[in-house]
């Protein structure tokens, strides 16, 4: 497969980036070991990160027993995980093509402005929590659905660093599709007690978050 | 890629009105007539005001007026005052956030706000576990979800030229796919179908979707009336009477009973969003649907004011 970016969005990415403010460090962890796309996510990271001087390329092929991928808790590959103002826990695994290319982009916005367009009710509810917080957003690249339900986990991850979102191209990794049940897509499990299924409002959301740390007690 | 993959970068309209019966058409004028870029999608199956031989109970019409002609005449009004109209039926929408989507046929429509006038429909298909299986093996969105069924078995169950184009769509990701036809399809389509490895079921009829906790198998019934069970792991249904408040429902809106829940401003529970007429529960009456209309739409031109003041891609 070969990784194409017209100029209309190589144009646009290049306009929504003048709003970099942070640094943004962009962790790419690849390997040669049966990976469906690691070449390609390589490729699409240096065309992405060719596009503003603010963008910094951190890349690791090694296994997920090397340190390096045990700090970051990469499991699989491949895999980004994003840094701005501060170190996030956002992480994004298998190929982030299709719709899923405007949700990194958005991100790395987010990341490098350490903020995010999450209402003050939902930011307030966020900073309470005290306990770790595994979202997983599975998703497909032609889902018009994901790109709302992968934002807002990420959001969630910035606003919170006991949060840990991950969004997951489904295909790439048919065995947790399959732990999972994902048989539509966006599919949400939160810390492996609460499924949500289709993008969701922000509250209703959080309340699930809320919902899984009572389970988890 | 292109730039459809950015969710902020279509031509966008200011409002995006789903149905064209009289809910839908009147807040179509209204819209428009506030300055607002307005499109009505008209569903492929003509809104039920359409059966009605005389309504005597319109304002302004003594000697009463037939549904159709009184719709039409809600139509040119509508026309005349720039709204577009197209026709298509809704595959999947994303109502959250200040940009919207809604996917017609494949094709990416992005506004700011959503008027729902989708009337109600009593044409669904009611198979025996549908409801139980949706999100489980059943999906009525091939391009979100066929990806999943790569390599496997799948039945696609449906009508018009959508449910051609997505059995094809499936015939190269699945093992084996099989057709079933709820409307009568030509030879050319059918040779289509064929020459792509689609396995078309002629003469059945599905009656139930079965499976433990996902879809395994379907019951079909044979013009004999003898049933047969065929083992596969997803089914998808694309007819002209998609389920919308099925769709509505997974996009995270609030249904109540078999009506979307407004408030008295027409306002759903998404912010930007609302919903007019038979949809709401508003009684069947066309002079409640065309003021439902009207109330959602000056609402809807109130919500897009405020906030076309907030940028829209990092509104703080």
């Amino acid at each position: 497969m070969s990784i194409m970016i017209d100029k209309q969005t190589i144009d646009y990415t290049k306009e929504i980036f003048k709003k970099l403010e942070s640094e943004v460090k962009l962790y790419l962890f690849t390997t040669k070991m049966h990976c469906l796309y690691c070449n390609e996510v390589e490729k699409l990271i240096d065309i992405i990160s060719s596009l503003s001087n603010l963008i910094k390329v951190i890349k690791c092929e090694c296994e997920i027993d090397s340190i390096e991928a045990r700090k970051f808790g990469i499991d699989k590959h491949p895999a980004i995980v994003l840094h701005g103002k501060e170190e996030y826990n956002i992480r994004y695994f298998g190929i982030p093509g299709g719709y899923e290319y405007g949700v990194l982009i958005e991100d790395i916005v987010d990341v490098s402005l350490g903020k995010t367009d999450l209402s003050k009710e939902i930011v307030d509810s966020l900073y309470k929590i005290n306990k770790p917080i595994h979202i997983q957003v599975f998703v497909t690249p032609t889902c018009p659905y994901c790109p709302i339900a992968a934002r807002m986990a990420h959001k969630f991850a910035i606003i919170n660093k006991n949060i840990k979102a991950d969004v997951i191209e489904a295909i790439e990794f048919p065995n947790l599709a399959r732990k999972y049940n994902v048989f539509a897509v966006p599919k949400i499990i939160i810390n492996e007690i609460i499924e949500i299924e289709g993008a969701v409002p922000e509250k209703f959301f959080l309340n699930k978050i809320l919902e899984a740390l009572e389970k988890s007690e | 890629m292109n730039m459809s993959f950015f969710i902020s970068s279509q031509s966008m309209y200011d409002i995006v009105i789903i149905g064209g019966g009289p809910a839908g058409l009147t807040a179509g004028i209204y819209a428009s007539s506030l300055g607002l870029k307005t499109l009505i999608i008209e569903g492929e199956s003509p809104p039920r005001i359409t059966l009605a031989t005389k309504i005597n109970n319109y304002p302004g019409f003594p000697e009463g007026i037939s549904g159709i002609e009184l719709l039409n005449k809600i139509k040119k009004q509508a026309l005349s005052y720039g709204v577009e109209i197209i026709k298509g039926n809704v595959s999947s929408l994303n109502l959250i956030g200040p940009i919207k989507n809604v996917i017609v046929r494949n094709k990416n429509i992005t506004c700011k706000a959503i008027i729902l006038a989708i009337g109600i429909k009593s044409t669904e298909l009611k198979i025996e576990g549908e409801d139980k299986f949706i999100g489980l093996g059943l999906s009525y969105c091939v391009v979100c979800d066929g990806p999943l069924f790569k390599n496997k078995r799948v039945l696609l169950i449906g009508s018009g030229e959508e449910a051609i184009e997505d059995a094809l769509f499936l015939s190269n990701l699945a093992s084996e796919v099989f057709f079933i036809a709820l409307e009568k399809i030509n030879e050319e389509q059918i040779n289509l179908l064929k020459n792509n490895g689609i396995k078309i079921l002629e003469g059945v009829k599905l009656k139930a979707i079965k499976g433990e906790k996902i879809v395994q198998k379907v019951l079909l019934e044979k013009i004999d009336g003898k049933e047969e069970l065929l083992d596969i792991d997803g089914i998808f249904i694309v007819t002209r009477e998609i389920p919308l408040m099925k769709i509505l429902s997974k996009a995270g809106l609030e249904i109540e009973g078999n009506y979307i829940k407004v408030n008295n401003k027409q306002e759903t529970n998404i912010e930007g969003v609302y919903a007019a007429g038979d949809c709401t529960g508003g009684g069947a009456q066309v002079v409640i649907a065309a003021g439902e209309g009207a109330k959602a739409a000056i609402n809807a031109a109130a919500y897009i004011k405020k906030l076309d003041k907030i940028p829209i891609l990092w509104k703080k």
